[in-house]
């Protein structure tokens, strides 16, 4: 393997990480970071070595998502319950699963665009500017999708403070 | 922002909670924080939903072999190689019929060139799992394949053609044990040796095949047959083949 594969295998996580924000269910998300790898291979000689592996790759998997939607092949509302299979934590107590399972739902509410915004920011720890680069969009835009995305989903935690756990518990 | 700022916007607080403030700015802002609980309230509710995203999108699952796949697509080890693999097994069906490569009348078993190149296709572009035993474990690897084959077999030494070896697995050839050498090259091109028992154990010559850029050397020495597998040109195969010939025969 040469250096530039390594750096495509390393990344691999981080892209189904991103895949999964923007498409919920992994089979699909597998889907979009296959088609995401395939076409970084074939450019190659497109990536500047210098502007790190992570955003170019980033960029590309945002624009096969969007282009799929556009074309009407990607859904782009997540399968919600496939979601919540996929990663509720099992061997936590259920209480505890509930908790993430309401702040689930909300997040699924949110349209990917507003999720991802806040993944990049919140867990990939990227900057606002490299987040507009990635997805195409003024900074502007970034921080108020983020802002948005952030009060949405304060509400289920505030909710999730004034009810019971027991309650939730349908 | 100014540091002397006094009535935070909600936009300053999401900009502090993501380290897009200046080192100034981020100190002045975390001091009025400080000094508001309404205000270190939403900085913790930011910060949470942080939390939570994390654990749900903590990677945890193992990478599937088809995003490796994809990887190695650059070296043309993707979807049309599989297919390759197809043409040998009528390539081989072919030999096959011709040298009544058969064990038994009831028995049919794949010529020595398929499995060889099913197997090298297989797990050449393997990233993380090539080999079952690391050459590392050299000595364990030769003696726990020929305990399984049921005769003395080692892994050659091929780095006079320029390959180092990184390990070995045991495979199923039909319902019977084979075994699989893989070796690789500074460039990262790899060569797989694959043995199992001979079908017909009279000796041949070095024979070539080839489809697409993969090309096999095969022959027959003292009851096994051999089947060297690589990317590269038949003289390269022949003269590999003859350091594994060489070292069989000292």
């Amino acid at each position: 393997m040469n250096r530039f594969e390594t750096m495509l295998v390393e990344e691999i996580p981080a892209l189904r990480r991103y895949a999964r924000v923007l498409c919920g269910n992994v089979t699909e998300a597998d889907d979009l970071v296959q088609e995401s790898l395939l076409r970084a291979v074939s450019r190659r000689r497109l990536w500047i070595s210098h502007r790190g592996m992570r955003p170019w790759l980033f960029t590309i998997l945002h624009n096969l998502f969007v282009s799929a939607v556009r074309r009407g092949a990607r859904s782009p509302m997540a399968d919600m319950s496939e979601q919540i299979d996929e990663t509720a934590v099992s061997d936590e107590d259920p209480a505890e699963l509930c908790t993430l399972s309401d702040f689930e739902n909300a997040l699924h509410r949110l349209t990917p665009e507003q999720r991802e915004v806040l993944v990049l920011v919140g867990v990939e720890q990227m900057s606002y500017k490299q987040v507009g680069k990635i997805i195409g969009v003024p900074v502007g835009t970034v921080m108020s999708r983020l802002s948005r995305a952030r009060s949405y989903l304060k509400n289920s935690l505030e909710g999730e403070i004034n009810v019971t756990r027991f309650e939730r518990v349908k | 922002m100014k540091s002397s700022m006094h009535n935070l916007t909600d936009t300053d607080l999401h900009r502090f909670v993501d380290g897009e403030l200046n080192d100034a700015d981020a100190r002045a802002v975390a001091d009025l924080v400080a000094a508001d609980e309404r205000l270190k309230r939403k900085v913790e509710e930011y910060r949470e939903i942080n939390r939570r995203l994390e654990q749900i999108y903590a990677e945890q699952q193992p990478v599937p072999a088809r995003l490796l796949m994809a990887v190695s697509a650059s070296r043309g080890f993707a979807f049309e190689r599989i297919a390759a693999a197809f043409v040998w097994l009528i390539i081989g069906g072919v030999i096959g019929y011709l040298t009544h490569d058969r064990y038994g009348a009831n028995e049919y078993v794949r010529p020595v060139v398929v499995e060889a190149a099913y197997a090298h296709t297989v797990y050449v572009p393997e990233v993380r799992h090539p080999v079952e035993v690391n050459a590392d474990q050299k000595d364990h690897l030769n003696a726990w394949l020929s305990k399984r084959l049921n005769r003395p077999i080692a892994a050659p030494d091929l780095r006079g053609a320029g390959y180092a070896l990184i390990g070995g697995r045991l495979l199923p050839d039909g319902h019977r044990p084979a075994a699989q050498f893989m070796f690789e090259d500074e460039a990262g091109s790899r060569i797989t040796l694959y043995i199992r028992h001979a079908l017909d154990t009279r000796e041949t010559s070095f024979r070539h095949a080839e489809n697409d850029d993969l090309g096999i050397v095969y022959w027959v020495d003292d009851g096994l047959a051999y089947a060297l597998t690589a990317a590269a040109t038949r003289q390269e195969l022949i003269d590999a083949a003859g350091i594994v010939y060489r070292e069989a025969n000292p």
